[in-house]
């Protein structure tokens, strides 16, 4: 493969990781959705991974992603493959991690805490929130209400 | 003849959890109590994802998934008596609702070895998300059926819904031997025995089965199901931007 290939095929890459979430400005590779990029000449192929099955911004991440590709490749042969697998709190980057807590989310995962006040004496209200991927709490510290990102193998 | 099979397995499911989307949206407005409404409107998106995802594993396109909804007639529906079963008050839509999610954990298991990657891995996530699900109508069961003021009408519903399950396994086609009818229907009535035992509530006599499922549900309920769900499109078909028109 020659140089000009590998820094195209980084160029794609790098825009596909720069794709943001359609509700929260976290990227996708941030959130543990993105999973791969893989190129092959003209033709792309973004292996993403769904929070929820039912998650509404699916759609919205597919036209994003596939506007990056082009943006970086015009006239690529862009195909968005969402895979068949458990996403996890842990699949977050730390990165990611502080991104929900600026917008008062918490993740749903080992020494769950309060995104506001940094609590662990937090209550569950309830399985489900505000949307599928999320499950609401209340900090008993500071009295704020907040969703945590749900995985699927509780 | 794999792919097949498993077509012949997975369409009249999907069309079961697609209706039961239908089923339960109206409690999203009509419950009074805001938490219910919001774990309804998420049970009811995930049924309605789960449905999407199984006709993507028959080799559905967007295409052919909209020409099913919308344009397929009543006689090539397979829908389960239970789905179509008339739950029209609290405790009734609980009982079908935890009896639905039994039944999908009992097939979704079952489809977990039939083979095929992306169909293992999907019967895994949808395994997943059901058991959230399950744990939703199990707290439900719990309380109706041990609150004095509803333990009668509970009881009542679930054996009604209960009586409704023998046709939940009588799928149409040619299944592969890990989706036996028969042993799908027994893993069912373990599932739901185990259950209602642990909550402590009487376990009803459930139907012999499976018996086949009859084209168009064999009742009004789909008539009146699909209906609500086409009547916006057809009345309108100046404002449909979908695939199918």
């Amino acid at each position: 493969m020659t140089d000009r290939r590998l820094s195209a095929d980084r160029e794609v890459t790098a825009a596909v990781a720069a794709v943001e979430d359609p509700e929260v400005p976290i990227t996708l590779a941030d959130l543990g959705v993105l999973r791969s990029v893989e190129t092959d000449g003209d033709r792309v192929v973004v292996h993403l991974a769904p929070t929820r099955l039912g998650c509404p911004g699916r759609a919205e991440m597919t036209r994003r992603v596939t506007d990056a590709v082009q943006a970086a490749r015009p006239g690529a042969d862009v195909a968005v493959e969402w895979d068949m697998v458990a996403w996890q709190p842990g699949d977050v980057t730390p990165r990611g991690a502080g991104v929900l807590a600026e917008w008062g989310y918490a993740l749903l995962a080992g020494g769950l805490r309060c995104p506001y006040c940094g609590s662990a004496d937090t209550r569950t209200e309830g399985e489900f929130g505000g949307s599928v991927c999320k499950k609401p709490f209340t900090c008993r510290a500071c009295g704020s209400t907040f969703d945590a990102l749900r995985g699927l193998l509780e | 003849m794999k792919a097949r099979i498993v077509v012949d397995a997975v369409v009249p499911w999907a069309d079961d959890l697609f209706l039961h989307c239908q089923q339960l949206i109206r409690w999203v407005t009509d419950y009074v109590d805001l938490e219910e409404s919001l774990a309804i409107g998420s049970v009811a998106q995930e049924e309605l994802a789960h449905a999407g995802v199984l006709l993507d594993l028959a080799g559905c396109t967007p295409e052919d998934r909209d020409r099913l909804i919308y344009r397929r007639e009543l006689s090539g529906w397979h829908p389960s008596r239970l789905v179509l079963w008339n739950a029209d008050d609290w405790p009734a839509t609980v009982a079908r609702g935890f009896l639905l999610t039994q039944g999908s954990l009992a097939m979704v298991s079952a489809l977990e070895q039939v083979g095929g990657d992306r169909l293992a891995g999907a019967a895994t996530v949808i395994a997943a998300e059901q058991q959230l699900h399950a744990r939703h109508w199990r707290r439900w069961v719990e309380i109706l059926a041990h609150d004095p003021d509803t333990t009668e009408l509970f009881a009542a519903s679930l054996a009604a819904a209960v009586a409704a399950t023998d046709d939940f396994f009588g799928l149409p086609g040619v299944l592969p031997v890990s989706l036996d009818p028969a042993a799908l229907h027994r893993a069912f009535l373990d599932r739901v025995g185990k259950e209602l035992v642990e909550l402590g509530v009487d376990v009803p006599e459930f139907p012999a089965g499976p018996v086949g499922r009859e084209p168009g549900g064999g009742a009004p309920g789909l008539d009146r199901l699909l209906h609500q769900v086409r009547r916006i499109r057809d009345a309108h078909p100046d404002r449909v931007y979908g695939i199918c028109r």
